[in-house]
């Protein structure tokens, strides 16, 4: 006689309607494969947890992008921000689509000139550019963003060194009707202190101011607030040009929109919820285009978009490693990657697969990471079926900072891998190892090492 | 759609002293004479009550809450309707609306008819876009202002002047008099319905409540205005009678024609004591747990939607019934424990004979 | 051993578990449901594992593991006695 499928027993107690075990489906999706590709072959091949990023996902995701603001503004350059995925394969596929480098420190710089950017495509920003990186960004002819008064002093007094112009942008904040107003990066628009400092550029005499930027901030679920920004960021532009007869060339709107990832504080999931990016294509460059610039000299609009191409490319693979219940009866599952891997889980509610098909009673379960820690929370709540040890959880979408953010803290940083369009896969970083990171320390002689052996 | 085989799906099963739609639909559908099919309702619940009562469902199946996305949702559906066809199905609930709008095509491709808003008119009338509506659409509403971050409290304050209401996206609307009394709400509503927390103008005068129709193109087949009489101590209707305002009547027909609303809704007026002024202070895109004075004082919507789903015309119903009176009440109803039983354990109940399943039959 | 407790165990064949005694009501799976169908008939926690291993598609040792481990949770939500033998004595 054939056996019938075994399921781990279990058992759910009333209370306010929570348990249910109809039908099969449950709106539990599984994730064996990804582009194809079976994840348990990738697990056995590259070890567990594994990133596994898709190079399908992210020429569509870039394409997808330049075509919605393409097709809506004649004048439009991305720029790939390093800062939210600068794994060399990745930045390589993001150049290879035409994007720039959106760099933040003289690391993420260097980083750009070993993947084959020229200094003149790297877009230089952040609050804090030591004087030696300022010197070669400006010898490239990349585009500085000036954040704050002491910065264009230092930037000035180089260019008299160097006895001759330079160029600049300037990093703007402004309200843009959302809070919380970054207001700690570059000049404030509202109380006249970035029309302020153009004044001041043009007073110094050797630095052309060229390009506006503003960041209003991350995961803006508003498109309305770029229409507020670009429209403001144009004004500006008009009214210095006009007054001070600069000639600024790019519009830089920053990044900012969101993926289709879902923030803890979201009530229904991102990939149902947050606007397209033409949506947001369409405000700025209805904005850009109303402003009142001649057709002649509309600038061109700079884009560091970053989260939204890069999250739903990137995979988290982790094994179940123990469930347990904890002491008030909520269940538990241990699994093998924790905050330190995966950083984004305290903003936001990735989705869980399992890769293998899960039929049966799913219950309210909470997720934590491997970490002796009581942070390492991967997943307060969900509805999950019964799992073992040694299953396969796919985590979706992880593509964004967490391979920036990710720290050696009691586990070593895991294997990434890439999925080619072809199908190949290829590791793009290798799992760490102590050696790996004790090969930067060294122990003072005067420091024996005599492993807690009583003297 | 006479046929005993016609069967119709509603969700909001919860009849509580917060009740939802459900059950007043299903009543109203039942009422109109020319309905002699089944009804599956879908509940979120075990213990929903409309799953209980007698007379309102034919066949019942639980669903998985709609903050599980819309792919949860058309799963679920689509095995209900392996086993009990579902002709037309009609949401009835704030939070469900976004995910079944979601999925409204591939409903159709299985033979399931709706008649829902769109996505446009949904996001137009969310509360945190619809003080736009002022200068979008020339509609007289409230001054106000979507907040994603406690800080921002502030400066709203300060502009809208206290006291302000504070909204959550779905549900909830509390009155704030003070600061203090704005942070702790916003802290209270973000942590159930999520952000954007809304805040509103206070307008000072006499509310209204319309159940209303639009068919999408800015017609308006019914609405029927209410004054309510009684309130819960949660400030939900639980008595109330149709009233005959023709200025406020006008004001509806003039917001169905700038909205073009399609499908079922809610509009909450309020008339300013002051200068007789209306304001439209909230538009929900489903009909009220009250609809079912409606259908009593002469406008079956309900039915009305039915018939619409399925495409056939309707013409606007021209007048209601004034003064007509609705009382809620609340009687304890004895049940064995089975049906709860096969609610939780099975997710589904059936009062008729379960054979109409798209694997079970040929669409007819 | 009290096996009193049992007796106000309401067991329906769908899973479905009515505690008489206190008024809680619970959702079993169905290799739940066998446990304690069979708990309340009287079994031990080999005889139990052993007919899991029978019915299912599971190795014997897994199906000891998990009731075990099951038997232990039913006794923390207090639904079978305290003194219920969960086979941990026979690993011994």
């Amino acid at each position: 006689m054939e056996k019938k499928r075994y399921e781990r027993p279990a058992i759910i107690k009333h209370m306010g309607g929570l348990a249910n075990k109809f039908g099969k489906s449950q709106g539990i999706r599984s994730k064996p494969e990804i582009d194809n590709i079976r994840v348990d072959d990738i697990v056995r091949e590259f070890g567990s947890p594994v990133f596994i990023f898709s190079e399908r996902t992210i020429r569509k995701n870039i394409r997808g992008a330049a075509m919605s603001f393409g097709a809506r503004y004649p004048k439009v350059r991305f720029a790939w921000s390093y800062k939210t995925n600068y794994l060399d394969a990745v930045c390589g596929l993001f150049h290879d689509e035409g994007c720039w480098a959106e760099v933040v420190s003289e690391h993420e710089y260097d980083m750009a000139l070993s993947n084959g950017v020229p200094g003149n495509r790297i877009i230089f920003n952040g609050p804090y550019k030591p004087e030696w990186s300022l010197v070669r960004a400006m010898k490239d002819g990349a585009q500085i963003n000036i954040d704050h008064h002491d910065e264009l002093m230092q930037i000035e007094a180089i260019a008299r060194r160097n006895g001759g112009p330079a160029k600049a942008g300037l990093r703007i904040n402004l309200d843009a009707g959302i809070h919380p107003c970054w207001d700690r990066f570059g000049f404030n628009l509202e109380n006249g202190e970035a029309m302020d400092a153009a004044r001041r550029i043009k007073t110094g005499g050797i630095v052309n101011l060229n390009g506006l930027h503003a960041h209003i901030g991350t995961f803006i679920l508003d498109p309305s607030a770029y229409r507020a920004q670009a429209m403001k960021l144009a004004s500006l532009a008009i009214a210095i040009e006009k007054e001070l007869g600069f000639r600024i060339e790019t519009i830089d709107i920053g990044g900012g929109f969101p993926s289709n990832s879902t923030l803890h504080e979201q009530y229904s999931p991102g990939e149902d919820s947050n606007p397209p990016i033409d949506a947001y294509a369409e405000v700025i460059s209805s904005a850009l285009l109303t402003a009142g610039f001649s057709p002649e000299r509309l600038p061109t609009l700079v884009l560091e978009t970053g989260r939204a191409l890069i999250d739903s490319a990137g995979y988290l693979c982790a094994s179940v490693v123990a469930n347990k219940r904890l002491a008030n009866g909520t269940r538990a599952v241990i699994i093998d990657a924790g905050v330190n891997t995966l950083f984004t889980s305290f903003w936001y509610r990735h989705n869980v697969y399992p890769v293998e098909e899960k039929n049966g009673m799913v219950e309210e379960t909470v997720i934590y990471g491997p970490l002796c820690m009581n942070i390492d929370v991967i997943r307060p709540s969900l509805r999950l079926p019964s799992v073992y040890p040694g299953d396969l959880l796919v985590l979706h979408p992880v593509g964004a900072y967490n391979v920036t953010q990710w720290l050696q803290f009691i586990r070593m940083r895991p294997a990434v891998v890439m999925i080619g369009l072809d199908g190949q896969v290829a590791g793009i970083r290798e799992p760490e190892s102590v050696e790996y990171m004790k090969k930067m320390e060294s122990v003072p002689s005067w420091i024996k090492r005599n492993g807690g052996a009583a003297k | 759609m006479n046929r005993t085989d016609f069967r119709i799906a509603v969700t909001g099963m919860n009849a509580s002293d917060n009740p939802g739609p459900g059950v007043a639909m299903i009543r109203a559908i039942r009422d109109s004479g020319e309905f002699e099919g089944e009804i599956i309702g879908l509940s979120y619940e075990p213990l929903d009550a409309g799953v209980y009562m007698n007379g309102i469902c034919d066949h019942v199946y639980l669903m998985s809450y709609p903050s599980e996305g819309s792919y949860a949702l058309l799963e679920r559906i689509r095995e209900i309707h392996s086993k009990t066809r579902i002709d037309v199905l009609m949401p009835t609930l704030d939070a469900e609306l976004q995910a079944y709008i979601a999925v409204r095509e591939e409903l159709n491709a299985m033979g399931i008819k709706t008649f829902l808003p769109t996505m446009d008119g949904l996001e137009l009338r969310s509360k945190s876009k619809f003080n736009r509506l002022s200068e979008t659409m020339g509609i007289s509403v409230p001054k106000g202002k979507s907040v994603s971050d406690v800080s921002a409290l502030l400066q709203a304050g300060i502009e809208l002047g206290y006291p302000l209401m504070v909204k959550g996206q779905f549900y909830d609307a509390y009155m704030a008099y003070s600061h203090i009394e704005a942070e702790r709400l916003f802290r209270i509503i973000s942590s159930k319905w999520g952000l954007p927390v809304v805040l509103q103008e206070f307008i000072e005068g006499d509310e209204y409540d319309v159940v209303a129709l639009g068919d999408g193109v800015g017609g308006l087949i019914g609405a029927v205005p209410m004054k309510k009489l009684q309130l819960t101590d949660k400030g939900k209707a639980w008595a109330g009678v149709t009233v005959n305002d023709p200025m406020m009547n006008a004001f509806v027909a003039d917001i169905m024609r700038k909205l073009k609303w399609r499908g079922p809704c809610e509009f909450e007026i309020m008339k300013k004591r002051s200068d007789g002024s209306y304001y439209l202070i909230e538009i929900n895109p489903r009909f009220p747990a009250w609809c079912y004075l409606a259908a009593g004082a002469g406008q079956n919507l309900p039915w009305a939607v039915v018939k619409l789903a399925m495409g056939t015309d309707v013409a606007p119903f021209g007048a209601y019934e004034i003064g007509m009176m609705y009382i809620r009440n609340s009687i304890d109803h004895i049940y064995p424990l089975g049906e709860y039983r096969d609610m939780t354990t099975l997710g589904e109940i059936h009062r008729k004979a379960n054979d109409g399943g798209t694997h079970g039959k040929k669409e007819i | 051993m009290n096996r009193k407790r049992y007796e106000s165990l309401a067991l329906s064949e769908n899973g479905f578990l009515f505690d008489t005694e206190t008024g809680f009501t619970y959702t079993l799976n169905e290799t739940g449901r066998d446990i304690l169908q069979d708990l309340i008939k009287g079994d031990g926690p080999q005889e139990i594992a052993g007919r899991l291993a029978e019915i299912y598609d599971v190795p014997a040792e897994t199906a000891l593991n998990d009731s075990t481990l099951f038997i232990n949770y039913l006794k923390t939500i207090n639904l079978v006695p305290q003194d219920e033998d969960n086979g941990t004595a026979g690993h011994e």
